[in-house]
């Protein structure tokens, strides 16, 4: 009778997850923000956390956050205006001198640790404030990509340094006439964590866990929680784990596998959502022939148009969306999500094993060749599930494929050293529909930031034209074109194979809905009651 | 019930009568009256034409991408993949049959597991048998090499053999000889010192016969059979470790799963009711280690003086 009370008592827990207070978020990450000091730490889990804390001039999705307008006054001056009535969690207000302290903050290099913005701010020769309320960033040369640069430039209250009364001088080295910055240290303390954002840091742990607490001033109305836990649980199985025994009330990346079960559960729901990321084969079209592969003649395939047509048509872009991911994968048609704003309209790619055995026969490549396919193990979601789709897929037009899935340290170091002829890769970030082409198929030009990861050692002057009229284009529509144009080359050309866009998901609640963000960041923020 | 092996032994008109035993006598006197060691054996038979006869039995080429489609991923048992091959054990995710994956599975695991074996025991024995006759310096370097080998666990060892050299078949071997070869040299080098004793070793040193001559034609011969009694043990404990790191993602290709691959690919599907994924390697591997390990164990009992004849 006891064990059948306990029993009962064990269902009853699992069905109703209880909630620790009715107003605390408790949400676990799958991987472990590495600091709350917004400036050196890129990568997806930090940005997270510190979004919570932490507000820049423009948000994520290029709509106004901190600033209210920006204008180019000319093609090297734009001027942003703040607006106004917003304080930080220590009761100061946001002026233009705190955007210029938090502007020489990024250039100021603490231990020589490269800041986010370190290598992106070198055209900026000088901020002004114009008034309290407007600053002016004067560049010496045309830099319209500024405006999406401001994304991951945090704003500090000038009251947190040891700063001199009066205007602050911008310089390049980030002295500006500052005795000191806050530490790293001083931010994970809490004492330094002080900006605009919904949520005040309560505390930080380095394991990945921070508590924050409602920011009840918040410019943009009360937030939702009275209270968010983050924590950290790397494994997939113990995350869901964690939800279904009521310990989170919302978990990252469920793997595809589990969405069944969640459907099935009354209390439970997953909510999915379209990424940035996008997902690609990237080839080496190098002449001289590519690391890796190998033709009978001696010749380079990579190099052939019709081989690299011949690929992309090999592969069912709509059995992987489908079969490895449950339909929660967006099958591309370019190298940027095509539901992402400044991407060009374009038709789906085909899918044609038989037109693609054509091709490789007419290319001269009727008994195949052989390639090296690398692959990260442990990186993109069902990652390695893919490329062995993908081997099976380029294997069955005649090409022979060694597939080599590695851990993403070992994988990282060899692309890096020009070892890899053929492999995935994934990118999403938030600047943009061009970001991706102008870093890995543009000529390399360091003056205006483009071809910096050219590995396809991809050339087309009619491809490079566009990019560097849209790196210097101000003109948003224009910019836009410029891209379109780009783009189009690119995918005629192929230097990659353009596979899918992955969508970010999160299980949680039944209760509660999720209003995703497209740059995989998980905030508290789209989380509310229904 | 085998009181007659006694007799047999016993008897001393019948022993002087008969001629030696030829191997098949001796084979099957270990043997009778153990039907689980005779069923294990049986087993060990089957697993081992299987896996010979694979690429003859399997309705499909695993590891011929072109054969593979992912549209026939996750097919429940008993259902048919796109060119009509019946699919006995289902499919995984990305189309393999289950079967065909299996016995595939079970040549890889019996390979690697054989080759480490038998490669990491001729070293072991070599260096048991130097380390014996050689004494001194020899001696010391091998057995303390043995010593610190033997103080890492084997698994964590052949990660780290891995992370050096990278994954491959190649590579697995290489790991588990490394792992395999320090207690069959422990073994070897204790039995050896008893036999140095003894005189027929005085008898061939006063012949003049150099220390490798001694070792080979005498040593080796006198000191091999408790090798040989731990050989299936080595075996089955092989074919656990080549599984083992396979399914941590660190041993052969993915494109060309073992058993333990098997596993690991089917884990993540366990808990949505994709059952047959890992559960069908999980039997065949289960079901061979048992059969080696019964074999194992009826080898040893007989080896035991103490236990011949009890049982």
């Amino acid at each position: 009778m006891k064990r059948t009370l306990t029993i009962l008592g064990l269902a009853a827990a699992v069905a109703l997850p209880s909630v620790a207070s009715a107003e605390t978020l408790r949400m676990a990450f799958s991987s472990a923000p590495q600091s709350i000091d917004p400036y050196p730490f890129g990568g997806t889990p930090t940005a997270s956390l510190k979004e919570h804390v932490f507000e820049a001039l423009v948000a994520a999705d290029d709509s106004p956050l901190l600033a209210e307008s920006w204008a180019w006054t000319s093609p090297t001056s734009l001027e942003v205006k703040l607006r106004q009535g917003i304080t930080f969690h220590d009761g100061g207000a946001l002026t233009a001198r705190d955007v210029i302290y938090s502007a020489c903050r990024m250039m100021y290099l603490i231990d020589g640790k490269r800041n986010l913005l370190t290598s992106s701010m070198g055209p900026i020769t000088d901020i002004v404030a114009v008034d309290d309320h407007t600053v002016r960033f004067d560049m010496n040369a045309p830099y319209p990509l500024w405006v999406q640069k401001m994304k991951f430039l945090s704003i500090l209250p000038a009251s947190g340094g040891d700063v001199p009364e009066g205007p602050i001088a911008y310089d390049a080295e980030g002295n500006c006439g500052i005795a000191s910055y806050p530490s790293r240290a001083d931010f994970e303390s809490g004492d330094a964590a002080i900006g605009t954002g919904p949520y005040k840091l309560v505390r930080f742990d380095k394991s990945g866990e921070a508590d924050l607490e409602k920011n009840p001033d918040y410019w943009g109305g009360a937030p939702e929680w009275d209270e968010v836990q983050i924590r950290t649980i790397g494994n997939a199985g113990a995350r869901l784990a964690g939800l279904l025994a009521g310990d989170f009330d919302l978990i990252e990346n469920p793997t595809t596998e589990d969405l069944p079960g969640l459907e099935a559960n009354d209390e439970l729901t997953y909510t999915a959502i379209p990424s940035w990321r996008s997902i690609f084969l990237l080839l080496d079209v190098n002449p001289e022939g590519a690391p890796g592969v190998s033709a009978a003649d001696g010749s380079a395939p990579l190099a052939d148009i019709r081989v690299r047509q011949a690929m992309s048509m090999a592969i069912n872009r709509d059995a992987i969306a489908e079969r490895l991911f449950g339909g929660e994968a967006t099958v591309a048609n370019q190298f940027a999500p095509s539901y992402r704003t400044g991407a060009p309209e374009l038709p789906a790619l085909a899918y044609d094993p038989e037109k693609a055995k054509a091709l490789l026969e007419e290319a001269g490549y009727a008994d195949g060749f052989t390639i090296d396919f690398y692959a990260p193990s442990d990186r993109y979601a069902n990652g390695a599930r893919v490329a062995q789709a993908v081997t099976q897929y380029l294997s069955r037009v005649g090409i022979t494929v060694n597939l080599k899935t590695e851990p993403w340290s070992v994988f990282a170091g060899k692309r890096r050293d020009k070892e890899l002829g053929v492999f995935m890769y994934g990118w999403g970030h938030p600047q943009g529909a061009a970001q991706m082409i102008s870093f890995a198929f543009a000529s390399r030009d360091n003056d205006l930031g483009l071809g910096a990861s050219n590995y396809s050692n991809y050339q087309n002057d009619a491809f490079d034209a566009a990019m560097k009229a849209w790196a210097v284009e101000t003109d948003d529509d224009k910019a836009n074109e410029f891209v379109g144009q780009a783009m189009r080359v690119a995918v005629e050309d192929l230097p990659g194979i353009p596979l899918y866009y992955q969508h970010t998901i999160w299980a949680h609640r039944a209760d509660l809905v999720v209003n995703g963000r497209q740059d995989e960041r998980t905030s508290a923020t789209t989380v509310s009651r229904k | 019930m085998p009181t007659d092996v006694t007799t047999v032994e016993v008897d001393p008109v019948a022993a002087a009568d008969k001629a030696e035993p030829t191997f098949a006598e001796k084979f099957w006197k270990v043997f009778r009256g153990h039907p689980a060691a005779l069923a294990g054996l049986i087993g060990i038979t089957v697993f081992v034409l299987l896996a010979i006869f694979a690429p003859l039995i399997a309705p499909q080429d695993p590891y011929d991408q072109t054969q593979l489609d992912i549209l026939d991923g996750l097919l429940p048992p008993g259902s048919q993949l796109w060119d009509g091959t019946p699919s006995l054990l289902g499919t995984d995710a990305l189309g393999r049959d289950i079967l065909s994956a299996v016995l595939y599975g079970l040549r890889i695991s019996l390979f690697v597991a054989l080759v480490a074996v038998i490669v990491g025991s001729a070293i072991g024995v070599f260096m048991g048998l130097l380390a014996a006759m050689k004494g001194g310096w020899v001696e010391t370097v091998i057995m303390r090499t043995v010593d610190l080998k033997m103080s890492f666990p084997g698994i964590l060892l052949a990660l780290m053999v891995l992370a050096i050299f990278g994954t491959g078949i190649d590579k697995v071997i290489i790991a588990l000889i490394i792992g395999a070869w320090a207690s069959e040299a422990r073994l070897v080098r204790a039995v050896a010192l008893s036999e140095l004793k003894k005189e027929y070793v005085d008898a061939a040193r006063l012949a003049g016969l150099s220390d490798w001559r001694i070792m080979g034609r005498f040593l080796f011969p006198n000191s091999i059979s408790p090798v040989l009694v731990v050989l299936p043990m080595s075996i089955s404990g092989a074919i656990g470790a080549e599984a083992t790191l396979s399914f941590l993602g660190v041993g052969v290709p993915i494109t060309e799963p073992s058993l333990g691959l098997l596993i690991a690919n089917g884990n993540d599907y366990i808990l949505s009711g994709k059952w047959w994924i890992s559960i069908f390697p999980g039997l065949v591997l289960v079901a061979m280690v048992l059969c080696i390990n019964v074999v194992a164990d009826r080898l040893r009992d007989h080896a035991n003086p103490y236990l011949r004849g009890k049982d």
